[in-house]
């Protein structure tokens, strides 16, 4: 049997943050564009799932039907993965820092060139300062444009589909992971007293991430392989936009590999816990 | 400790891409991409695949086919993260690197 004593969050950004992410989740959910089920009874004889009526259904019935099932699945195993998340975060808070297992000069860590780390650390710093601000002027100004599109002369078109709600609502949740990135890289590079979590908090994040974005960047890119439609649709702006920003999260995975972060990692330990 | 966590992580994970991994296959063998029901209202029966990649809903149903799958890579490499937490070396940072994993991974699938 597995036993894990699970500790509430008392931090309060972290509650609060929790309590967000099932908000936006449950609002995600609501599919503006999908066939009202009384429409779908009257045309189909719908009552629920029913192979019968599974093997009945048009393209477009059967893909809305795949949509809001993924949908579902995947609203659940976020919140399942959130609750995990929160459970090993709290765990490891409660643990005392690892104990530096160098003996003073003799240690491995002590022969290591001081400067060169000190210097990748600050550079890794910076870099992390600039990609993490970049990201999230373009999430702000991805945001700004998607409600800007909301005046539009294409709105009541783009609200029938409700791909501009979803848009806003992707946008304004990824600007809040870009924040919750940024000051989480800020604090560990600048306060320095996260130690070991904050740094394996901060690799993982990275990496996770950045396939993150690149899943954004496949959820807008709008595939045509007509030339007209092509310059027709109104999203050709925010899918290039979006490429980009998926070229500048794939700087974060050569830039923050696990080496470094280890090495900067025992230095933080070596530096600032003695 | 973090072995149990890493228990608890893979009892979360595992069921997971088990399941993303079946909804993908589900997807891909549905009839979205299948020419039976393929009439448009215009009488055209026979497309080719180019004109048929064209209709909106094909084009839908390819990008909910690769975010599955990108879903699935994302969920199987969190196998990683969580046999670094049950190995008991140093616990606190792999232990961040599984939270900060699966909070993104959440994240990606909401």
């Amino acid at each position: 049997m597995i036993f894990v004593h699970i500790n509430l969050p008392k931090n309060y950004l972290q509650f609060t943050t929790l309590l967000l992410v099932v908000f936006v989740s449950f609002w995600y959910q609501i599919d503006l564009d999908s066939i009202g089920e009384e429409e779908m009874e009257d045309n189909n004889q719908y009552n629920g799932y029913n192979p019968w009526w599974y093997r009945q259904m048009n393209e477009r019935e059967l893909l809305e039907y795949h949509q809001k099932v993924v949908s579902y699945v995947c609203l659940a195993f976020a919140i399942a993965f959130f609750a995990t998340s929160t459970c090993a975060y709290s765990w490891a808070r409660a643990q005392p820092g690892s104990l530096v297992r160098s003996s003073a000069g003799n240690g491995p860590y002590e022969q290591r060139n001081r400067a060169h780390l000190s210097a990748q650390f600050e550079m890794l710093s910076e870099i992390w300062t600039f990609i993490s601000l970049c990201t999230l002027v373009i999430f702000i100004g991805l945001s700004i444009a998607s409600l800007v599109l909301l005046g539009s002369e294409d709105a009541d078109r783009m609200r029938e589909k409700a791909r501009l709600i979803n848009m806003i609502i992707i946008n304004v949740w990824m600007v809040v992971v870009s924040l919750f990135m940024m000051f989480w890289g800020n604090e560990v590079f600048s306060v320095k007293r996260r130690g070991n979590l904050g740094m394996g908090m901060l690799y993982g994040g990275c990496k996770y991430f950045s396939s993150l974005l690149l899943l954004v960047c496949f959820l807008f890119a709008n595939f045509s392989f007509d030339q007209r439609e092509r310059e027709e649709s109104t999203w050709v702006g925010c899918k290039c936009i979006f490429c980009r920003l998926d070229c500048i999260s794939e700087y974060y995975d050569p830039l923050l590999t696990r080496s470094p972060f280890l090495q900067l990692q025992q230095h933080m330990l070596v530096c600032f816990f003695r | 400790m973090s072995g149990s966590l890493g228990s608890l992580a893979m009892l979360v994970a595992l069921p997971s891409f088990i399941a993303l991994l079946t909804l993908f296959f589900w997807t891909v063998t549905s009839n979205i991409f299948g020419n039976d029901n393929n009439n448009d209202g215009n009488g055209e029966q026979q497309r080719d695949w180019w004109e048929d990649m064209n209709r909106e809903e094909k084009r839908n149903g390819l990008k909910l086919i690769i975010n599955l799958l990108g879903l699935c890579i994302a969920c199987g490499t969190l196998m990683v993260p969580i046999s670094m937490a049950r190995s008991g070396l140093q616990e606190k940072f792999n232990v961040g690197v599984l939270a900060a994993s699966l909070f993104m991974f959440g994240n990606m699938c909401k």
